[in-house]
């Protein structure tokens, strides 16, 4: 175990708080809070040692980086059970009330809370703690005597700064902020209980985890006109399927060879996410089964074949210009025989209301234009566009 | 010399701007910003404007439909006329009393590119989407005396800043034109963008 020695000088305006802190820290055993192994003084100086901690502060890291869902959850979950471990000590336990991302320290997977400061038993009245403007509850601000609530408060904060800062799945960030929202409640009765059911709602999203569809689908794919960036989607689509662990092929079932204008971003694609991209010839020939087939049919005619609206799922794109309603009406008729299809507006984050209207009654969804193939699945905007897809198309459950 | 008597015409030829808009392929969104043109000549700089489409799609007569209009004539939405498809004829289009006339000749673009030299602003319009860029092989063969010429604008849809310079070669003013989801109600961007890549 490697340790550090601080140094303080006497005179320092520090030197009373960071001692009583250290003192405070030595009686505290937990694996997620610094070791104060010893204290020491000389005539100028007192000498704390304590253990060393490689790593960041978990601004620093969201300042380089997103979190994963996963991280998030696990985070939260760690400095959860610090501060429940704070409220439980001995007596009325201790509030630790600077919950920031500046003082939770991140090495690899582990977290730990540093900067006790401003931590005090419930209650000792003799301090008035401020905290840090917006993760200290309304009441701190105030002045007013203090709760755990208020670090209740404080975690819920810092698990927005995270969902701020990550890449979280829609039906994720949705329970986690459902999480923030039950924690910063502005009158204290309106927020968890305790720590302990703030940690039990977290474990419950975290063992939540997504199902897929048991049996391998088959997807099919096709644009209202030419150059609407049919094989293009098709193509992300198999690469998120292939990202999220399913097996998954695309198949180009018409003879447009489209796949091939842009196979320069499908060499990239293909090492991104181990594509395999087939033929039809070839699709004919191979064993394919067991995997998920996304088969791209290039424009939809009258003259589709029978599997086409037979598939899984038919993801119908559409443009989204107001002198494209009537193709889209007749898209509509055109695919009426399809036992499950949804339409792509494609190119837009903005559907035009012409384009809601003509697709009222219908499942649909806006897919914006994605300018780097590279990057589509690091982009949370974009991946949760996908896992609607994904969703919508029965691969999620 | 066929050039120069194109390009300047007495004055009375037709009376105003002419701004001609060119795809170079389909869905490449030529009547998308020829609309957008119009409003933003119409709104921004307060001109009389005629919309008119010179090509088979018939985009305007969906638009107009989707408008409410009731049939296939000409009809004025937010100040700006729009003549659905026409064939070419000079003496109607000087009777329309417009300021400025914006060319809508879609994406056949050999036959366009005729019409387009009739035009003061011939603007060509491009997509850089992933799966188009195979469709920049027609400016290859590209006459390099058009391009020279400051009345020569390629804009690019869903353009990509890092591909421009590859675009710089065909020798006119190359411009990214910004996402825009109604063309009809252009926001600031496009607003501003217009007042650059027209007049700039």
């Amino acid at each position: 175990m490697r340790r550090i020695i601080k140094g303080i000088r006497k005179t320092s305006t520090f030197h009373d708080r960071l001692v009583k802190e250290a003192h405070l820290l030595k009686n505290l055993n937990n694996p997620h809070i610094p070791r104060i192994y010893d204290l020491e003084e000389d005539d100028e100086y007192t000498y704390i040692i304590e253990e060393y901690i490689p790593g960041e502060s978990l601004k620093s890291l969201c300042n380089k980086r997103l979190l994963s869902e996963k991280e998030i959850i696990h985070f939260i979950f760690l400095i959860s059970s610090i501060i429940e471990y704070l409220h439980a000590l001995p007596g009325n336990g201790l509030l630790y009330l600077d919950i920031k991302p500046e003082n939770v320290l991140i090495s690899g997977d582990n977290c730990f809370l540093v900067d006790f400061g401003s931590a005090k038993a419930e209650d000792d009245d003799t301090d008035v703690v401020f905290g840090t403007r917006s993760y200290a509850a309304p009441e701190q601000i105030r002045g007013e005597k203090l709760s755990k609530k208020a670090d209740i408060y404080a975690l819920g904060m810092l698990l927005k700064f995270m969902l701020a800062h990550g890449n979280v799945t829609r039906k994720k960030e949705a329970q986690l902020q459902a999480l923030v929202k039950k924690c910063t409640g502005k009158t204290v009765w309106t927020r968890f209980g305790s720590v302990k059911a703030l940690m039990e709602k977290i474990k419950e999203i975290n063992n939540e985890t997504s199902s897929f569809s048991e049996k391998p689908l088959e997807i099919a794919f096709a644009g209202a006109a030419p150059n609407l960036g049919t094989t293009y989607i098709a193509l992300l689509f198999s690469a998120y399927l292939k990202n999220l662990g399913r097996k998954c092929a695309y198949a180009e079932m018409n003879e447009s060879e489209a796949w091939y204008s842009i196979s320069p971003h499908i060499n990239e694609l293909r090492a991104l996410a181990g594509l395999e991209v087939l033929s039809r010839k070839f699709c004919e020939n191979r064993d394919i089964a067991g995997s998920d087939i996304i088969k791209d049919y290039g424009t939809l005619t009258e003259y589709m074949p029978k599997e086409f609206y037979e598939a899984d799922a038919v993801c119908i794109l559409v443009g989204n210009r107001i002198w494209e309603t009537d193709e889209i009406k007749r898209t509509r008729a055109l695919s009426k025989k399809c036992i499950h299809r949804l339409f792509l507006v494609n190119l837009t984050d903005a559907l035009l209301k012409e384009t809601t209207d003509s697709l009222a009654s219908e499942i649909f969804m806006a897919v914006p234009y994605i300018r780097d193939p590279d990057e589509f699945l690091n982009n949370p905007d974009i991946s949760s566009v996908f896992q609607e897809l994904a969703i919508k198309t029965g691969v999620i459950k | 010399m066929i050039f120069k008597s194109k390009t300047n015409p007495p004055n009375n030829y037709f009376n105003g701007k002419r701004i001609g808009v060119l795809g170079l392929a389909p869905r490449c969104g030529t009547t998308h910003i020829a609309i957008a043109i119009s409003n933003y000549l119409s709104e921004t700089e307060k001109k009389r404007v005629s919309l008119i489409e010179q090509n088979r799609h018939n985009d305007i007569i969906c638009l107009a439909y989707s408008l409410g209009a009731k049939d296939n004539g000409p009809f004025t939405f937010h100040r700006v006329t729009y003549i659905p498809f026409v064939s070419i004829d000079t003496n109607g289009l000087a009777d329309l009393g417009s300021d400025c006339m914006v060319f809508d000749l879609g994406c056949d673009f050999k036959s366009g590119l005729s019409r387009l030299l009739l035009c003061d602003i011939k603007i060509i319009v491009g997509n850089d989407a992933v799966w188009r860029m195979g469709e920049y092989d027609k400016l290859e063969s590209f006459p390099s005396i058009y391009g020279a010429l400051s009345s020569w604008r390629l804009f690019v849809n869903l353009g990509n800043i890092k591909h421009m310079r590859e675009k710089d070669r065909y020798g006119m003013t190359v411009c990214c034109f910004p996402f825009e989801p109604d063309p009809v109600y252009p926001g600031n961007d496009t607003v501003d963008f217009l007042k650059e890549a027209i007049y700039g």
